[in-house]
This record gives C-alpha cells, structure tokens and sequence, in this order.
C-alpha cells in the first residue's frame, strides 16, 4: 500500500501526508501560504515561492511580507494572480 | 503577540545588498520569524525579536549584506536605557513592592444572596470575628467564616466564602420560610390588644378566644387565653392547662392624623456656578486638590468616587474622584392651594403605602384640608384594620386551681 492510498484509507489530509501547500486568499488583500519551501523572488508586484508541488507566484500591487515563519508565510497587498507556474499535472 | 514583541523586545532590521531572497531564506531555515517585510530597491526591512538579531549578524555575514540596526522596541530596551536612572529603577521597585503589599490586605467585601440580611448586619458581623477591611487576607480562614455564620445565623442554610486577590467574596442562601426560634417547650402565653379598637375578625388556633367578632376592646385587654379549661362531663372545670395562644386577630383602629405646611417655603435655585475639586482618599485621609468652595456663598456638593484596582480582585486602598460645588440661592415661594394640597395628599398617600406594606388595610379615610391663617391643615382619622396585637406571659395564678374546687375535688375522689 503506498502513500496515497494509505492516505486515502485512513482519512488523513493530504497536505500533512504529502507536504502539499495549503493557501488561502482572503479578498484580494491577502495570501497565506503554508508549507512552502523558500522564497525565489520578492519584489512589490510579484512574490514567487517554491512549494513541493513547483513553483507558486503570487502577482499583485503593494505587496509586502506580513508575517514568515518556519511553517507559513503571510503576503499583503493588492492580489492579483496566484497561479503555479511550469505546471504540467496529468490526470 | 504585540505584548509579547513588546515584553522580550524587538528590533526593525535594515539590511542592504541585493540578495534580499537569499537572507530571507536563510531566516526561514534558522526558523527566525520576520515580520512586516518591506523590500526597496537596494534594501530589505524586517522586524525581528531582539534574541534572534545576532543569528541575523550571521547569515547577513554569511549572505554579504549588510545589517544595522533601525527601531529598538520594549522592555529590555526601556530597562537597558534607564539603567543608571535610579529613582526611575526605585520608583519601578516601590510600585512592584506597594502593588505586592497591597495583595496582602483585605481591600473588600462582596455579599451575595443576601436579602432579609442586609450588607451593614453581615459587616458588623464580620467585624465582630475579626474580618474586616484591611485586614491579612492569610488569616482569613474561609471555612471558619462559613461555619461560624451558620452557627450564628439560623436564617442561613447555606454558605460559601472565597478570596480572590484582596476580594473577600460571600455567597449565602437564605431560609425564607424562616419565622424565629422554634420553641422547643410551650410557655403559656396571652393575644392582649396593643390599641383600642373593635374586632373585625378572629381566628383562634389554640387557646381560648375570649371575645369576638364586634366586640370593642381596650389595650391591654386580653383576647385570646393561653389558659385552656378542662372540664368534666357535668361542665365543671377540673384542670387548667397553660398553652401559648395562637389567633390571627384583626383590630379596626382609628388613628389621629395632622400633618401641616406652611404657605411660605424656600426653595434652591441654582446659578450655574459650580467648583470641581480632584480629591484622592486613602482609608480617612483625604487630598482635595482643586480651589474648594471659594467664591460660593451657598452650596451643594457632591461626591463622586472610584476605587482604584488592578484587576476585579485587586483592589488598591485609594479612590479618586471628584467633588462638585453647586452654587444656589434661596428664594421664597408661595403654595397655591392646589400645590399645598397635592403636597399634602402625596404625604398622606405615602404613609399610607408605608402601612400597607407593613400588612395595614386602610378600611377607610376621613381627612379634610384646609388653611389656616399661613398654615395648610392636613387632619383627620384613619381608620386601620390590622393585627393590632402583642403577647405576654400567663400570670401563675391564671393557671392555680380555686382552693374550693380543689377540696371539692378530693371529696370526690375520696367517696
């Protein structure tokens, strides 16, 4: 039985078995990025983070770093686009 | 959170070079926490906590940026700067240390559930046992409280005495069904009027009545007998036994009434001028700061108070407050006979809800008003249904055998 599966069977979230990053967007004013990885680029209209599942950038005006702890990172700011980038999933 | 960045102090961060990502990163790895992360062109601010600014040294070392230091916030900062101010430090020692003291003593007392029991009753009871304000909150022993209050209050079913800070909180449930002392031996006891009057009605339980509906009775008079007669079956009386009268007995009485208002009367007409005094009290010192009632020839004052706490279980023993001077300036007025006559009318209409709440029927209401010279003349009767009653002991020769009866008695026993 590999990971998912055992996953699956025992009902456990996915973001805790497999590290996938959890964000949430409030309005436009805010991100919050959980298990990310570290920062690629930080600049006032766009925050670029690597994640286990690629790339993730965070497009906007105004942006600026709320909060970064070991385990979430908190952007503030006019939001855009939040979009993964190079991502090629099959399903 | 804000209190505790302010509590172990924290630092704004300037950090200049071009590898802003590559700090933040390496922050993120040492698990340091940035907060409110502005990035510039050349440059990069962050907040971080005062204990983590040296690792920061390091990775900015490591990273070729530049740090220094922009905002110091907190308390080891406050301390750090004021080290050498010795009053401040001292000033710092003896507020810890009074508001420590302060702990230590009773500063108040809170009763709840109390009702037939007022506040004063309790107070001075607690003072009698040595409970009282100002007193070590360590030589209160709570359990004591509550057994001692129970011992001495019948009324009391329940209690609960807690401290909290210097709070002495007393939480009791009364018994409202509570009528007295029950007696455990029965004294043989007489209903007598306590007023002239005529009886309305009578309800004897035990005893013997001894007049009835109508009769007109004089005080001191007695109404119900706690001498029960036994007799035999010819109707003779051959024993006495003492009980202790019980009846409910309603009197008619009449009661004088007069009351009387001068047409003339002063009344208090405020200027406007007021003096306010800041005032700090301590137990019975008072500070008034302020100008006091300078420049008012006549005055009200009123007072107003709050007692400085900490927390709603810390009291401190000061109060603050405020004393208010209301200048006024007597002027005589003159009653209209409408306005002598509602005055009038509404005493009379309180004394009357006084008796009624006391248990009194007003049966009737003969009352007239009218003036004389410069006095209004509320006069009249009341007339009062109520149990106009009070009991006394049986007198023991109430209760003795006649001497005749008694030989004639042991006659018969003898044949």
């Amino acid at each position: 039985m590999n990971k998912a599966e055992t996953a699956r069977s025992l009902g456990l979230p996915k973001d805790v078995v497999f590290g996938m990053p959890v964000i949430n967007i409030t309005g436009d004013m805010q991100v919050v990025v959980q298990n990310f990885k570290s920062i690629v680029s930080y600049e006032t209209t766009e925050v670029r983070l690597t994640t286990k599942k690629g790339c993730v950038g965070i497009k906007g005006k105004c942006l600026e770093i709320e909060y970064l702890d070991d385990d979430q990172i908190q952007i503030k700011g006019i939001i855009c686009i939040v979009e993964y980038e190079n991502h090629n999933r099959q399903k | 959170m804000a209190g505790f960045k302010f509590i172990y102090g924290c630092v704004t961060i300037h950090v200049m070079s071009g590898s802003r990502e590559r700090f933040i990163n390496m922050c993120h790895h040492r698990k340091i926490c940035l907060e409110h992360v502005i990035s510039g062109d050349e440059y990069l601010e962050a907040v971080i906590s005062a204990r983590n600014f040296r690792t920061a040294c390091e990775i900015a070392k490591k990273t070729g940026n530049k740090i220094r230091i922009k905002k110091k916030k907190g308390i080891p900062f406050i301390a750090f700067r004021y080290r050498k101010h010795y009053s401040f430090v001292a000033g710092v020692v003896l507020c810890m240390a009074f508001i420590y003291i302060c702990s230590l003593f009773l500063f108040n007392i809170t009763f709840s559930g109390n009702s037939n029991l007022t506040t004063p009753v309790l107070t001075r009871y607690l003072e009698s046992i040595g409970v009282k304000n100002g007193c070590r909150t360590a030589c209160i022993d709570c359990n004591d409280i509550e057994k001692k209050m129970r011992e001495d209050f019948d009324e009391i079913t329940w209690v609960a005495a807690a401290v909290k800070g210097n709070h002495l909180y007393i939480s009791i449930k009364e018994n409202d069904s509570f009528e007295g002392e029950i007696k455990s031996t029965e004294i043989p006891e007489n209903i007598i009027a306590s007023d002239d009057g005529t009886i309305e009605s009578i309800i004897t339980r035990s005893g013997t009545p001894l007049v009835k509906k109508g009769d007109n009775v004089e005080k001191g008079q007695v109404l119900v007998s706690g001498v029960v007669n036994i007799c035999d079956d010819s109707g003779e009386v051959i024993a006495k036994r003492g009980v202790t009268a019980d009846a409910d007995v309603l009197i008619k009485t009449e009661m004088i009434y007069s009351d009387e208002l001068s047409e003339k009367y002063e009344n208090k007409v405020f200027t406007g001028k007021t003096r306010v005094n800041a005032v700090i009290r301590a137990g019975k010192y008072i500070i008034s700061i302020g100008p006091g009632a300078v420049g008012l020839k006549l005055c009200d004052k009123k007072e107003d108070y709050t007692t400085l706490k900490i927390n709603d279980d810390l009291y401190l023993p000061v109060s603050v407050g405020k004393i208010t001077y209301y200048e006024y300036k007597p002027e005589e007025y003159t009653y209209s006979d409408e306005e002598a006559s509602a005055v009038l009318n509404g005493r009379l209409a309180r004394l009357l809800s006084q008796l009624n709440q006391k248990g009194v029927q007003i049966a009737d209401e003969r009352v007239k008003i009218f003036k004389n010279n410069d006095i209004y003349t509320c006069e009249g009767a009341l007339i009062l249904i109520s149990p106009q009653t009070v009991k006394e002991n049986v007198a023991a020769d109430e209760l003795a055998m006649p001497d005749s009866k008694i030989s004639n008695g042991e006659k018969k026993e003898s044949n």
